[in-house]
């Protein structure tokens, strides 16, 4: 095991983070390099320096949390929330970003990052018209004329209340 | 983005939300109509305020239960099929009996399939643990 107790992450544009391991070893990804002592000089990562310092900002907030969740502590507790609240507001207005942290907890395999980013995409896809969805994911419709009409046939129930 | 990222995201969806993606464009409606993607909306997909009461007409059997690919479904979206005794659900589906058919009831799509040259040689009970044995 490496002796060091920070590990250094580079970011596709060439921006060195140093980071805590104890932080980084939400990631499965850095966590295994961690193992194999293969994280003592600089990780280089195809994450943008914008993403890669939320996900490292995500991950200090997390471990925090994790660190205090015996403590009594009202004030932190409700620093902590509001922290969480402002970071789902930013997604959530934020479509590159939101993409950009989705790619990046996939890659780095940090599941609770993940999952609270797919849960903010599916609460952003339950709210929008097909035409919205279309627009905000890229998705170019496909069908012919007939396949749409059979399709609407089939599943067009499900646009009425 | 890959494909598990959009399964993930997909999973956390209501079966009404879902029928609507289908018509977006092929790739989605592949996805959502995949078996791999089906099994894990089941599994994950979990909503336990949902509860729903049918009123199975003359014989006047009624169900109450929670099941959550059941979201989004009035009352008045309910109609049976075919007249018989409701079982189930069992990963969604109702298995519908009478004397004459068997039919599988999907009832957040709204589809259905009668079984094909079904004959009744088991006692009523046992149809429904069909289902079970797949």
């Amino acid at each position: 095991m490496a002796t060091t107790s920070t590990v250094k992450l580079r970011s596709g544009d060439n921006e060195v983070f140093e980071v805590e391991k104890q932080v980084m070893i939400q990631s499965g990804t850095i966590r295994n390099m961690i193992e194999d002592d293969a994280a003592d000089g600089e990780i280089p990562l195809q994450i943008s320096s914008r993403n890669l310092a939320k996900v490292v900002e995500w991950c200090k907030c997390m471990q925090h949390r994790d660190r205090n969740n015996n403590n009594d502590n009202k004030e932190e507790e409700e620093e902590e929330e509001e922290w969480e609240k402002k970071f789902d507001e930013e997604v959530s207005e934020d479509k590159d970003l939101h993409f950009g942290l989705l790619l990046a907890a996939n890659y780095l395999e940090i599941p609770a990052l993940l999952h609270r980013l797919c849960q903010l995409a599916a609460d952003i896809v339950k709210g929008k018209t097909p035409e919205e969805i279309r627009r905000t994911f890229n998705i170019k419709k496909d069908f012919t004329p007939e396949e749409e009409e059979a399709v609407m046939d089939e599943h067009g129930w499900a646009f009425h209340d | 983005m890959h494909e598990d990222v959009w399964m993930d995201i997909l999973s956390r969806l209501s079966i009404k939300s879902l029928m609507r993606l289908r018509c977006l464009c092929k790739s989605w409606s592949a996805l959502i109509k995949s078996p791999h993607f089906i099994s894990k909306h089941l599994k994950d997909y979990n909503d336990e305020n949902t509860h729903l009461t049918i009123d199975c007409g003359r014989d006047h059997i009624i169900n109450v239960f929670p099941d959550g690919t059941l979201t989004d479904i009035s009352y008045e979206d309910v109609c049976m099929p075919k007249p018989g005794i409701v079982w189930g659900p069992y990963d969604g589906i109702f298995c519908v009996c009478n004397n004459t058919f068997i039919t599988l009831w999907n009832l957040a799509k709204k589809e259905y399939k009668v079984l094909p040259k079904w004959k009744p040689c088991l006692p009523r009970y046992a149809y429904p643990l069909m289902l079970d044995l797949d």
